[in-house]
């Protein structure tokens, strides 16, 4: 209840200095009067003897006169001396004079003539002595000689003795003097000390006095009779009483509570108190009064008091801002607990020593938990589970270790077993260095959360659709830069979404079709204009250009405001797919008609061929037989060219084996050193592990061959050639560009050359058939036709990547077949005869007449039949049992597909071989599944119907044939 | 206590443990002082006994104490001292004589030890000197011209009657007349026994006032005739009897008691009696210690 300043000002007034000063001053005192003692006590003793020496000097020598009185009148007869009284006096004075001398009277350097005064006074005392031996009457002259001489003796001896006492009172004159002026000295110190303590007193009333008027506190010193002594100054500045307004308690109980029956109370009570203070030397509680000042003015103060001495000091504080403060801070604490309760918000602090802590009644709400009950760090604590309390428990230790500050969201389990979410934020309070509390703020953030973690989810769902559609989705603001672009950019054009975003829109946009992609975009926001797609060309990251076809729309998108949202997509695949596609059906409709005509010219030539065959047999005419051979080989060359044509139409179709690629390149490379010029360097690069290939080992040595051959012309003056071959895997996206191909192992063979190269235009029109660019006569304009269309019947395709002056290089892509296929070439089988009976079915008699002929020729008996109802008539009569059936297709009524299904049902077992002129797509397979077991493609030789005859009937070996 | 006197603010208690701890140091220190100052206050006995020897004062009264004609001292006193320090194991005695007025000044003067003069005990003289046991107890007496001419019989008639009466100066019997209302005139005082019995012999004066055994001697064993002592005397009793006894400093309080117990151990043997024979006292006139009768 005292305050500590009041406290403070008593316990300065004995300070250490000054105690100290006490003690060594009383020490001086003591010190002083001892030495005085001292000096005191040593001259009274030498004083003393010597004032004895010298009275018993003055005594002896009164005693020696009376002694002498006695003895010289005693002798003499008179009544009242007497002889012996004197002889005791004389004796009596010898002895005390000599006792005077023996004695250590003055200073050391006087004993030799006080031994001298002895030895002369016992001279003298024994020639006394001898005089008083004589006989009375007798000698009186010689004792009164002894006697002057005694007496003289006696004077000396006094002399001496004064002597000594007169220097043993310098001596005490000059001890005493020093005494004194060390007396005063040490006198005068502590008169000074006392006068400096006084002063120090007084100094200390008044600071004590300043002290008391300039407390921050009210204080009035009361006599317990009720006058009151003195008011300070913050009592009146409080109240507006000087001590004069208030001389006697009385006025004080009057003045400042003019409420008859309050002040009866307070008074009363304040009495009480008083008296039991100044009994028991207590302290007066503080109590809260209402008073007035002296203008009247109402005052809440806190009125205390302590006993002092004989009266109440009185501690007198006003409390009225304090107590509206109090009562402002608690309608705002009240107001601050109902704002947390609603926002679910509250505070909290531990102590980092113990642990001990508060936290606001909405963080004990939100734990569940009884706002009034106390609380420390650990019960804060075992709320919270697994992740969350390694989280909240590592960061409190690295609060309070190092100070850091902590932000957390974290899972916690109310008393109630609820889940909630809770933000939790720390600060650590620093003191001299070390965290000594964290308090921070604690909040229910379980309806937030719940809801962000809403928006999070349908954010991500929105951005998972934008992210993962293959289309462009960008956002343009009004000028056309891009503010956001979806991630389908990176696939499409190289570049990552950040590298778009903030540049111009237009940058990329091929210069042909920025003026396109301008006016787009200026079209978007006018709603009057169509709005349809528009294709425009964007540079990827490697250089090449890109098809978007986007469409764009106006949107309003938040602080971006409105907006031109674009949806791109890439069509360059589709776009050369279509090209590809377009180029494909012109080549169908140009092979189609080239089959066409391929078909008719086959019929026309197989006789010739055929028919010259047999003239030759039959000729023996040296001239005649040049004239057949030039019939026989301009037929062939017309069925060459024929075959030519159907290859590129596809309509020749060869029979499938396995073929070795890496053994056509290398006889193409021994084939080409030995017959190319010698200017033309051939490099070749063959992977010696590469993979075979199904297909039509002639056809495809025939591409080796053309496109070799175009290389070769490409160079005229000399060059390299290149020749490679590798296995390839491709996957789908490496297909997806190319119609026909299928994802799987691939063998890729390269030709390439350092010749001309080609300009686009060329390029794209080197597969029509009949386009060359060789001179006159030196091609025939279907090579690259013809490789084309081989490629493409073994699934494969065909690139070329050329440029003028930086040479050709045609990439030929094939399937590859899987491993272990074993690899065939054509070889040439012998042509032999052979028996059995041979059902031959053609539409086209003269092919029919050659083939009965060739093969009744060669032994066998022919029944032949113009079509398939024909061939089942045949087939049917009686006693007919042909061993092989050779039909055509392509026929007139029932063709020949449905002759051989009709012939399966009912000859199951019959070997068929099928003749035909038009290569049809899938055919060949379909008709093995029908148990087909040779093709022949017309127009054959009679070599090859013999050899596929023979086969088919079980004599040969296998099941393919034709050129 | 004026450093103390100086911090008076309300420090009640501190200065009253304060001046509790001056008041009590304070006189301490001053008794240290004043004994250091009043210095060597050693019992006589132990100087006596180191140095061998022992001061006794006398004032010459036969037959307390007198010389004789070779200048030894003797007499009742003497005697029983010499008896009472051999016994205390002080082998010699030094002796001071000097005027009956002035035993007790130079008594406390320190130029003897003991006085042995048959000095009576006397309240005025028991305020200044410690006495022994006393040794005799005797009357007042008068010695007076042979016949009594005057028939003085009392120390009051002596006053009433307005006669010359010599006194030894200082002794018990001038005191005691002066207190019965004697004028100055009338006393004659004499510096010692013998020079009052010449002047009573010699009719200047009427009579002597001492105690019996002096009157006696005097009357017997003096070197005058016709002086006898007065009879009857002193028989209506104003005049009580005298205590003898030796005389001391009062700070020889071991002295003292020493002296006292050889003393109990000497007073009515046979030797004392014989010694107080010696010197014409009457039996009845010792005082013998308590439990101790004459045979």
């Amino acid at each position: 209840v005292i305050p500590r300043w009041l406290r403070g000002t008593a316990a300065y007034t004995l300070d250490s200095p000054r105690r100290a000063w006490a003690w060594a001053a009383a020490a001086a005192a003591v010190s002083t009067v001892v030495l005085l003692g001292w000096l005191f006590h040593r001259h009274q003793q030498l004083s003393v003897s010597t004032v004895q020496a010298i009275e018993s000097i003055r005594a002896a020598r009164i005693e020696l006169a009376a002694g002498f009185l006695h003895v010289t009148l005693g002798a003499a007869g008179d009544p009242v001396f007497e002889r012996g009284q004197g002889l005791a006096l004389l004796r009596q004075a010898a002895e005390t004079l000599e006792e005077v001398l023996e004695r250590p009277l003055g200073r050391q350097d006087v004993a030799q003539e006080r031994a001298t005064l002895l030895a002369s006074l016992r001279e003298k005392v024994t020639a006394l002595e001898r005089a008083l031996g004589e006989a009375p009457g007798t000698g009186w002259a010689a004792l009164r000689l002894a006697y002057a001489a005694l007496d003289r003796e006696a004077e000396h001896i006094d002399a001496f003795g004064q002597r000594q006492w007169r220097e043993h009172a310098a001596r005490v004159r000059e001890e005493l003097r020093l005494a004194l002026v060390g007396a005063v000295l040490l006198l005068g110190t502590v008169f000074t000390g006392l006068l400096g303590a006084s002063r120090e007193r007084i100094r200390s009333e008044a600071r004590f006095r300043q002290l008391f008027d300039e407390a921050p506190i009210g204080l009035a010193y009361v006599h317990r009779d009720g006058s009151v002594v003195r008011v300070n100054r913050r009592l009146t500045t409080m109240l507006g009483f000087e001590r004069s307004d208030i001389p006697h308690l009385d006025d004080w109980w009057s003045k400042a509570y003019p409420e008859p029956i309050y002040r009866g109370e307070v008074r009363a009570g304040w009495e009480a108190a008083v008296a039991t203070a100044l009994r028991e030397g207590r302290e007066i509680a503080r109590g809260v009064h209402r008073v007035a000042t002296k203008q009247g003015a109402p005052r809440e103060v806190e009125i205390g008091g302590i006993a002092v001495e004989d009266g109440i000091l009185a501690v007198i504080e006003d409390v009225t801002e304090r107590r509206r403060a109090e009562a402002a801070l608690r309608a705002h604490e009240a107001l601050l607990e109902e704002t947390g309760r609603i926002a679910k918000i509250g505070g909290w602090s531990f102590d980092t020593a113990t642990g001990q802590g508060d936290w606001s009644p909405e963080v004990a709400r939100i734990h569940g938990l009884d706002p009034e009950a106390p609380t420390n760090r650990d019960v804060g604590l075992e709320f919270y589970r697994g992740d969350s309390r390694k989280r909240i428990e590592e960061a409190i230790a690295a609060a309070i270790e190092r100070a850091e500050p902590y932000d957390l969201e974290l899972e916690l389990v109310t008393r109630d077993g609820e889940r909630k979410w809770v933000r939790t934020i720390g600060h650590p309070v620093v003191e001299d260095g070390r965290v000594v509390r964290l308090r921070g703020s604690f909040q229910d953030i379980t309806a937030i959360r719940r809801a962000h973690l809403a928006l999070r989810e349908n954010e991500l769902r929105f951005r998972t659709l934008i992210e993962n559609v293959s289309d462009l989705i960008t956002v343009l603001d009004r000028e056309g830069v891009v503010r956001f672009q979806s991630a389908a950019i990176e696939p499409t054009l190289g570049l990552r979404p950040e590298e778009v975003e903030g540049r111009g829109a237009f940058d990329l946009v091929h210069p042909e079709d920025v003026a396109r992609a301008r006016e787009a975009f200026a079209r978007v926001a006018d709603p009057d204009r169509p709005r349809g797609p528009v294709e425009l060309r964007l540079r990827h990251r490697d250089g090449s250009w890109r098809t978007l076809q986007a469409i764009g729309r106006e949107a309003e998108l938040g602080e971006l405001g409105t907006v031109v949202v674009l949806n791109s997509r890439d069509v360059t695949a589709q776009r050369e797919l279509e090209a590809r596609l377009l180029h494909s059906q012109r080549m169908e409709a140009v092979g189609t008609l080239a089959a066409g005509v391929a078909h008719d010219l086959n019929n026309i030539l197989a006789p010739m061929t055929l028919v010259s065959g047999l003239l030759r047999d039959g000729l023996d005419d040296r001239e005649l037989l040049q004239y057949v051979e030039i019939v026989e080989n301009s037929a062939r060359r017309g069925a060459s060219i024929v075959q030519q044509l159907l290859s590129f139409s596809r309509a020749g179709q060869g029979e499938r084996t396995s073929v070795e690629l890496l053994r056509v390149l290398r006889e193409m490379v021994l084939m080409m050193r030995e017959t190319f010029p010698r200017n033309i360097e051939i490099v070749e690069q063959l992977a010696g592990d590469a993979w075979t290939v199904r297909g039509d080992a002639t056809q495809l040595h025939q591409v080796v061959m053309n496109l070799c051959v175009n290389a070769r012309d490409a160079m005229p003056d000399g060059g390299r050639l290149g020749l490679g071959l590798e296995n390839c895997e491709l996957d789908a996206e490496a297909v997806s560009t190319w119609p026909g191909l299928a994802p799987g192992p691939h063998v890729r063979l390269v030709v390439s050359d350092t010749g001309a190269g080609m300009p686009p235009e060329i390029q794209a029109r080197v597969f029509d058939p009949f386009f060359t660019t060789k001179p006159p006569g030196r091609g025939s304009g279907l090579g690259l036709s013809v490789v084309l269309g081989i490629v493409r019947k073994h699934d494969g395709v065909i690139a070329i990547d050329s440029a003028p002056g930086a040479g050709t290089r045609v990439t030929v892509l094939l399937p590859a077949e899987p491993a272990g296929a074993v690899a065939a070439v054509a070889t040439a089988e012998p042509v032999g005869g052979g028996h059995g009976e041979i059902l031959l079915v053609d539409d086209e008699p003269a092919i029919r007449t050659v083939a009965q002929t060739m093969l009744e020729q060669a032994g066998y008996r022919v029944v032949v039949a113009g079509d398939g109802d024909e061939a089942l008539a045949r087939l049917e009569q009686p006693g007919s049992a042909p061993d092989l059936l050779l039909t055509d297709l392509a026929m007139p009524g029932m063709d020949g597909h449905a002759l051989i299904r009709a012939v399966r049902e009912r000859r199951r077992a019959l070997p068929i071989v099928v003749s035909t002129g038009f290569g049809e797509e899938g055919a060949i397979d379909r008709l093995v599944l029908q148990g087909v077991v040779a093709v022949l493609h017309k127009p054959y030789r009679r070599e090859d119907l013999l050899r596929v005859v023979a086969r088919g009937l079980g004599r040969g070996g296998p099941a393919a044939g034709g050129s | 206590v004026e450093y103390d006197a100086c911090q008076s603010i309300d420090r009640a208690a501190m200065n009253r443990k304060r001046r509790g701890i001056t008041s009590r140091f304070v006189p301490w220190a001053l008794g240290l002082a004043v004994a250091a100052c009043s210095g060597g206050t050693t019992d006589s006995l132990d100087r006596a006994r180191a140095e061998g020897v022992l001061r006794i004062g006398y004032a010459v009264e036969a037959p307390y104490a007198f010389v004789d004609a070779r200048g030894t001292v003797t007499g009742e006193a003497p005697e029983v001292a010499r008896v009472v320090a051999t016994r205390l194991g002080v082998p010699r005695l030094e002796w001071r004589q000097v005027g009956f007025d002035a035993l007790i000044e130079e008594l406390l003067d320190h130029r003897f030890d003991v006085v042995a003069a048959g000095l009576f005990v006397l309240p005025d003289r028991a305020r200044r000197v410690a006495f022994s046991h006393p040794t005799l107890r005797v009357r007042p007496a008068l010695l007076v011209a042979a016949g009594n001419p005057l028939g003085l019989d009392s120390y009051p008639t002596l006053v009433s009657r307005g006669v010359r009466i010599a006194v030894l100066a200082g002794s018990a019997e001038e005191s005691a007349l002066l207190r019965l209302g004697a004028g100055d005139a009338d006393l004659l005082r004499v510096p010692d026994a013998r020079s009052g019995a010449y002047l009573v012999s010699s009719g200047r004066v009427d009579g002597l006032a001492l105690s019996a055994p002096t009157v006696r001697f005097f009357a017997t064993a003096g070197p005058f005739t016709g002086v006898v002592p007065a009879e009857p005397f002193g028989q209506s009793g104003e005049t009580p009897s005298g205590l003898a006894a030796f005389g001391f400093r009062t700070a020889d309080r071991r002295l003292l008691d020493a002296w006292n117990q050889e003393l109990a151990g000497f007073l009515g043997s046979a030797e004392h009696r014989a010694l107080a024979a010696r010197f014409g006292i009457d039996e009845r006139e010792l005082v013998l210690p308590p439990g101790r009768a004459l045979p």
